[in-house]
C-alpha cells in the first residue's frame, strides 16, 4: 500500500528522533497539526502497515463528587466534629451535647465511625482520644487532599493512592475516571523505511473544472476518501407511499382486465346503505358511526327506487327473501352523507349497467365517524373490485381473489367464511405475509336482495380491503396520523412503495 | 367483530355430557371453517369471533351444538322438541302501543352441574348469553329483551298488563320498593334503558296470580324470582317490538337450557284480541332451494348425497330432492323454480333467522362442503382494462412536481370554513358541504381548496430546518361533486414570486402547454393568500386554471407561520380539458 501525505507527514516528524516515545503534545507541535484526528487516524494506518507502535497507558483521574464540593464548602465531616470536642471541656465531650449543638443524626452516625477509625472512642457517652495532635494532623491532610480537588482534576499519580482509596470508601467524595494515554514510537520497519518512499505528492481532493482545464490533469493523483464516512443525504420531491401503494394496486387490477371507475363523496343513505340491504336499524347506520350532511340536507333518488326498496327491505319484494320485516322510511333513504364505503360506487355502476357484464374497481376514500388517534383517521382509503357477468360464482371469486393477492406479491392466500351485511356467501381473505397469516380483506357475492332490484340477473363477485392497515404494516408505522399530518423530515425517510 | 370468550371447564362439560372430547386445539384449527375464527386459546378459555348474522353461537351450550355437528358430525333434526304446557299468559289490550309482542316458554329440569362452581358457571354463563342477546338480536332491548325467571317462586297463570309510573315493586338486588318513576330515574339498568320508555304514559308489567311483579320488560325483572344455585325450572319471557327477534330470543334460551337436558314446555298466550297462540313454536322451518342456485353460486354440481352431508353439518336436514311440477313458467328470480327443475326441501332449525332466502341456505351448504373444496374458475369474458381518463394527466403532473424536487403530501378531505376561506381569503366555491355530526371543530366540511392543508402542514413541521417543498394532488368538494386540484407550497428562503412563477411554468410545459396560450392577471386586492402585488391568476385560452404566488406573511401568521412562502393552486379538470395531451 502507499502511505498518504498525512502518514507520510506523521512518519518523516517521529523520524527526526528515531527512537523517542511521542506524546500527543510532541506529534502536534512538530506535524503542526491543529486536530488531534488526524495524529489518531494517521497513527492508526501508520500502526497497521507496522511503522509505529502504539502506547497505551491507562491513567485515572480524580475529581470531586457532590459530598466533595459540599466538604470544600462546608468542612469535612470530621472536621467538624473534630473541631466541636476539642472545643469542648473533656466532661463535655458527649454525644448529647453533639446533638444540641446542633449536628443531624445523618451526620451523626457516620461521623462518629469516620471518629471512631481516627481513634477516637465512646465511654459512657463521652468522646475519648489519647493523641488529640494526630487526629488534627491526619484531618488536616484529608481537607489538603480534597481542597487540591477543588475545581480541578488531576490524574491519580500525582496523588496519594492511600487518600484516594480513604475517599473513594466515601460516597459521592470524589469521582474517578479511567482514561487510556496513548504515545507513538517508531517500529523496526519505521526506522528503516527507505526516504524515497515518504516524499508528498499532490492529491487532489474535490475535482473542479478549472483543475480539468490545466496541464498534467492526465497525471493527478487522487485522495483516497474514508468510504464509511457520513454523508449527507439530499432530499427531493418523492411520491407519498399511499400513492404508490395505490398505484400497485391499480396494476394489478388492470392487468387483470377491470376498468377503474370513481364516484363522489356526498351520497344518499338510500345508495350507500339501502341498495346494499343494510336495515335501517343496523347500528353503523347512526350517528355515531357515519357523517350525515347539513348541506346537502338531502339528495333526490327516484320515487321507483325508494319504492322498490322499501318493499325489499319490508317484505323481500319479489326476490324470495323475507326482508327486514321492520318498516322502511324512505326520508332516511334521502339524507345525505359522506360514503362510509367504496361500495357504493360498484352498486350504482352496477345499476346503470344491468345487463352488461363487467370487470371493475375503484380506489377512493371513505368516511367513518371516528375520532383521531393512533390507529383510526375519520377518513381513509377503500378499494374494491367487483365482476358481474353470468357465470360469477364463489370458486371465480375465490380463485381471482387468489390471483390479485398474489400479483400483490402475496401468493399463499387463504379464504374462510365471514359475514358482511350485503355479501351471502361471504369470505375473509388471508395472506402470509412475513411469518403470519394476516386479514388483508373481506369478500363475497352480492345477496339478491341488492342486485335484483338492480335489474341484473347475474351474482356479483366483490371485494375489497382497506389500505391504511397495510400501509401501517410495510412502512413500520405505530401511528397513522404518520400518512397525512406527517413529520416531513419522517415522510422523506419512508421508502418509496 | 364481537368477539366471545368462553372458559374450557363450561365447553369440556357440555360436550363430555354428550360422549366426546373437547379439544381447544381442535376448535382453534377447524372452527375457522365455519366462520368461527379463535382469536385467543390460552389456560382458561378461548375467544372467539361471532358474526352477528350467527346469533345461535353466543352460548356454551349452543356453540358447543354447532361444534359437535361440524367437527363430529352429530346428527341433530332440526325440529325442536316443546312438549305443551298448561300456563296460561294473558296480555292486556294496552300492550299494543307499549309492547306488542309479548312471548313466553317454561323449561323444567335443567342440569346445572354438579358442583358449586359448576352451579355458578352456570348462572354467569346464563346471564351472558341473555346479554350477548340483548346486544345483537335485540338491538339494546328495544327489539326485544328476554326475563329469565325461577319458575318456583311464580304462581301462574300470567298476566302482561300496564300500569302508571307511580307502581311500586322490589326490583332485581334491591331491597326496598322502588316506583317505575324512580327506577327509571335511579336504577342503574333504569337509567340505562329510561330512552326506551320515553313518551309512554303507562309502562308494562308481568304479574303472576299473588299480583307479584316478575318483570317490567325491557328494565328489569322482581327481586323474588332470582335465579339461584337452586333453580332448575325456569319461566322465560321475551318481550318487544321484533315479532322475529323475539321469536328467536327465546328459541335460543331455550336451546341452551334444552341442552342441558331441559324439558321445554309451550305456554299458551291468550292476547288482547282473542288471537291465543303456544309458545315457543319449534317445529324447523322449511326452506326450498333451487338447484340451480346452488350449481351457479358454487360453480359445480352437487350431488344429493353431498348437499345432505353439507347442511347436516350446518344442523339442517335435506328432507327431499324432486323435480319441481307446481313451479314459475320461467326463471326471472333467484329463488325461483321453474317446472322440470330440480329443487331440494331443506329443513333448518327456527332459531336461525339469519335466513331469509335460498341463498343463504346456498352459503351454508358451501361452508358445510368447505370452501377449501370448490374447483379453481376464472373469469372468461373478454372486457377491455380502460383506466380512469384522468390517470396519465394525474400522473403527469405529480412526476413534474416530483421533479421539481417537491414532496409529495396527502392530507384530509375534511376541513373547516375558517381555515379554507376565512384564513386564506377566498371565496366558497358552489356549496360547501356541511357535516351535521362533525367530532371536532376542525373537521366540519369538505375542503374546496387543497393549500390550505399544505399551509397547515408546514406549520406542523416549523421546527424542521428550511426549505420545506410539498405539493399534493387531491380531492375537493364542490356542489357535492368530487373535483381535482393540485397545490404547493415551498417555505424558502429566496423563493418568493418568482420562484412559483416557475413551478408554474414547468408544471404547464411539462403538461404540454404552450408558454403563448399562458396569460398572468393580477389578483384583486384582497383576494387569495398573496402579497399586494405578488399574486396572480393564470389563464389558458381565457380561462381561470389557478392562483400562484407569495404568501402574505399576515396570512401566514394565521397558520402559525413565519417563514417566506411561495406557493399555487391549479384545477386539475381545468387544465386537462384546456391543455391536450401530448400523446393524443
Amino acid at each position: 500500500m502507499t502511505l498518504g501525505n498525512n502518514e507520510k507527514k506523521m512518519l518523516s516528524a517521529m523520524r527526526t528522533k528515531m527512537n523517542h516515545i511521542w506524546s500527543l503534545d510532541e506529534l502536534l507541535e512538530v506535524t503542526k497539526w491543529e486536530d488531534q484526528v488526524h495524529i489518531a487516524g494517521s497513527g492508526q494506518a501508520l500502526m497497521d502497515e507496522e511503522f509505529v507502535e502504539i502506547i497505551e497507558t491507562k491513567r485515572k483521574i480524580v475529581s470531586l463528587g457532590s459530598e466533595g464540593d459540599r466538604a470544600v464548602k462546608n468542612g469535612l465531616l470530621e472536621f467538624r466534629l473534630w473541631s466541636w470536642i476539642i472545643g469542648q471541656t473533656k466532661s463535655n465531650r458527649t454525644m448529647k451535647g453533639l446533638f444540641e449543638a446542633g449536628f443531624e443524626r445523618f451526620e451523626a452516625g457516620p461521623g462518629v465511625g469516620l471518629l471512631k477509625s481516627l481513634g477516637v472512642s465512646i465511654d459512657a457517652g463521652i468522646f475519648i482520644s489519647t493523641n488529640e495532635d494526630q487526629i488534627t494532623s491526619q484531618i488536616e491532610e484529608r481537607i489538603k487532599f480534597i481542597s487540591q480537588l477543588s475545581n480541578n482534576k488531576i490524574n491519580s499519580n500525582e496523588l496519594d493512592d492511600k487518600m484516594i482509596e480513604h475517599f473513594i470508601g466515601r460516597k459521592n467524595l470524589i469521582n474517578v475516571e479511567e482514561y487510556v494515554i496513548r504515545e507513538w514510537k517508531l517500529t523496526k520497519k519505521g526506522i528503516d523505511i527507505d526516504d524515497s518512499r515518504l516524499e508528498e505528492i499532490e492529491l487532489i481532493g474535490e475535482i473542479t473544472p478549472d483543475f480539468l482545464q490545466k496541464e498534467g490533469w492526465e497525471q493527478a493523483q487522487y485522495k483516497e476518501f474514508d468510504i464509511n464516512a457520513d454523508a449527507p443525504i439530499p432530499m427531493g420531491g418523492r411520491p407519498h407511499p399511499m400513492q404508490s401503494l395505490i398505484e400497485r394496486i391499480r396494476s394489478v387490477f388492470l392487468e387483470m382486465g377491470f376498468s377503474e371507475i370513481e364516484g363522489d363523496y356526498v351520497q344518499s343513505a338510500g345508495w350507500n346503505m339501502d341498495a346494499l340491504f343494510i336495515p335501517q336499524s343496523h347500528p353503523a347506520r347512526t350517528m355515531q358511526d357515519t357523517f350525515y350532511l347539513d348541506e346537502p340536507k338531502e339528495i333526490d333518488i327516484p320515487e321507483d327506487m325508494l319504492d322498490l326498496w322499501a318493499s325489499v327491505h319490508e317484505s323481500g319484494h319479489d326476490t324470495g327473501s323475507l326482508g327486514w320485516g321492520a318498516k322502511f322510511d324512505k326520508e332516511e333513504s334521502k339524507k345525505s352523507l359522506l360514503r362510509t364505503h367504496t361500495t357504493v360506487n360498484t352498486v350504482k355502476h352496477i345499476a346503470q349497467n344491468p345487463e352488461s357484464p363487467c370487470r371493475v374497481f375503484g380506489i377512493g376514500r371513505v368516511f367513518r365517524q371516528e375520532t383521531i388517534d393512533r390507529t383510526h383517521l375519520p377518513e381513509f382509503h377503500q378499494i374494491e373490485g367487483i365482476i358481474h357477468e353470468p357465470n360469477a360464482s364463489l370458486p371465480m371469486l375465490i380463485s381471482t381473489l387468489k390471483t390479485f393477492y398474489s400479483k400483490m406479491g402475496y401468493p399463499d392466500v387463504r379464504v374462510r367464511p365471514a359475514y358482511f351485511p350485503y355479501t351471502e356467501p361471504s369470505v375473509e381473505v388471508e395472506v402470509y405475509w412475513r411469518g403470519k397469516w394476516l386479514e388483508l380483506g373481506g369478500a363475497g357475492i352480492f345477496r339478491p336482495e341488492v342486485t335484483e332490484p338492480l335489474g341484473s340477473e347475474w351474482p356479483v363477485c366483490a371485494w375489497g380491503m382497506g389500505l391504511e392497515r397495510l400501509a401501517m404494516l410495510v412502512l413500520e408505522l405505530d401511528d397513522i396520523r404518520e400518512l397525512y399530518q406527517p413529520d416531513l423530515e419522517r415522510l422523506s425517510r419512508m421508502p418509496i412503495l | 367483530m364481537p368477539t366471545i370468550k368462553f372458559n374450557h371447564s363450561i365447553l369440556q362439560y357440555m360436550q363430555s355430557k354428550y360422549g366426546i372430547e373437547y379439544s381447544s386445539d381442535e376448535w382453534e384449527e377447524k372452527m375457522p371453517s365455519i366462520g368461527c375464527v379463535v382469536e385467543e386459546n390460552d389456560d382458561v378459555g378461548i375467544e372467539i369471533e361471532i358474526f352477528p348474522d350467527r346469533t345461535d353461537l353466543l352460548s356454551h351450550e349452543t356453540i358447543a351444538r354447532a361444534a359437535r355437528a361440524f367437527l363430529n358430525s352429530a346428527e341433530y333434526s332440526p325440529d325442536f322438541e316443546v312438549d305443551e304446557g298448561k300456563i296460561i299468559m294473558t296480555v292486556d289490550s294496552s300492550l299494543e302501543e307499549i309492547r306488542p309482542v309479548i312471548l313466553g316458554a317454561v323449561i323444567r329440569g335443567v342440569d346445572n352441574g354438579n358442583s358449586i362452581e359448576e352451579k355458578n358457571e352456570f348462572i354467569q354463563s346464563l346471564m351472558e348469553h341473555q346479554e350477548k342477546l340483548h346486544l345483537t338480536l335485540g338491538r339494546k332491548r328495544k327489539f326485544a329483551s328476554i326475563g329469565v325467571h325461577d319458575l318456583s317462586t311464580l304462581e301462574p297463570p300470567f298476566n302482561v298488563i300496564s300500569v302508571e309510573k307511580n307502581h311500586m315493586f322490589i326490583p332485581l338486588a334491591e331491597e326496598e320498593e322502588m316506583s317505575i318513576e324512580d327506577i327509571l330515574k335511579l336504577h342503574p339498568k333504569g337509567k340505562e334503558y329510561a330512552h326506551l320508555m320515553e313518551n309512554m304514559k303507562k309502562y308494562p308489567v308481568i304479574i303472576d296470580s299473588d299480583n307479584k311483579i316478575l318483570s317490567f320488560p325491557p328494565i328489569i325483572n322482581g327481586n323474588h324470582t332470582t335465579v339461584t344455585e337452586n333453580t332448575t325450572d325456569f319461566f322465560i319471557d321475551v318481550t318487544g317490538w321484533d315479532i322475529r327477534s323475539c321469536e328467536a330470543c327465546l328459541l335460543l334460551i331455550c336451546l341452551s337450557l334444552a341442552e342441558r337436558g331441559g324439558n321445554v314446555e309451550s305456554i299458551q298466550i291468550n292476547n288482547w284480541n282473542e288471537e291465543k297462540i303456544n309458545t315457543p313454536r319449534g317445529d324447523a322451518k322449511i326452506h326450498k332451494v333451487p338447484n340451480r342456485l346452488i350449481e351457479k353460486i358454487l360453480g359445480m354440481s352437487l350431488d344429493r348425497e353431498e348437499i345432505s352431508k353439507s347442511i347436516k353439518k350446518m344442523g339442517g336436514t335435506l328432507i327431499d330432492s324432486r323435480t319441481v311440477t307446481d313451479g314459475t313458467e320461467k326463471v326471472e328470480r333467484w329463488a325461483d323454480c321453474m317446472v322440470g327443475e330440480k329443487e331440494h326441501i331443506i329443513a333448518m332449525p327456527r332459531w336461525r333467522n339469519d335466513i331469509m332466502h335460498p341463498i343463504d341456505i346456498v352459503e351454508d351448504i358451501a361452508i358445510g362442503y368447505g370452501y377449501d373444496n370448490l374447483p379453481d374458475q376464472l373469469s372468461t369474458v373478454h372486457l377491455d382494462a380502460i383506466p380512469l381518463p384522468s390517470s396519465d394527466l394525474h400522473r403527469r403532473i405529480s412526476s413534474s412536481l416530483c421533479a421539481l424536487g417537491l414532496q409529495e403530501t396527502q392530507s384530509l378531505t375534511l376541513s373547516n370554513k375558517r381555515d379554507q376561506f376565512e384564513k386564506v381569503r377566498w371565496l366558497e366555491k358552489g356549496k360547501c358541504t356541511v357535516i351535521s355530526n362533525p367530532i371536532t371543530q376542525d373537521h366540519t366540511i369538505l375542503r374546496q381548496y387543497i393549500l390550505p392543508s399544505l399551509l397547515n402542514l408546514l406549520s406542523a413541521n416549523r421546527h424542521h430546518e428550511l426549505p420545506q417543498k410539498v405539493h399534493e394532488l387531491g380531492t375537493v368538494v364542490r356542489d357535492s361533486k368530487n373535483k381535482n386540484r393540485v397545490a404547493w407550497a415551498c417555505a424558502e428562503v429566496g423563493g418568493g414570486f418568482s420562484a412559483s412563477k416557475g413551478i408554474a411554468m414547468a408544471l404547464l410545459r411539462d403538461l404540454g402547454a404552450s408558454l403563448e396560450q399562458i396569460k398572468f392577471e393580477k389578483v384583486s386586492e384582497k383576494e387569495g393568500p398573496w402579497i399586494k402585488g405578488r399574486g396572480a391568476k393564470i389563464l389558458i385560452e381565457g380561462v381561470e386554471v389557478g392562483q400562484i404566488g407569495e404568501i402574505d406573511p399576515n396570512i401566514s401568521f394565521k397558520f402559525g407561520l413565519r417563514v417566506p412562502i411561495q406557493a399555487g393552486e391549479f384545477n386539475v379538470d381545468a387544465l386537462g380539458q384546456l391543455i391536450a395531451d401530448p400523446v393524443l
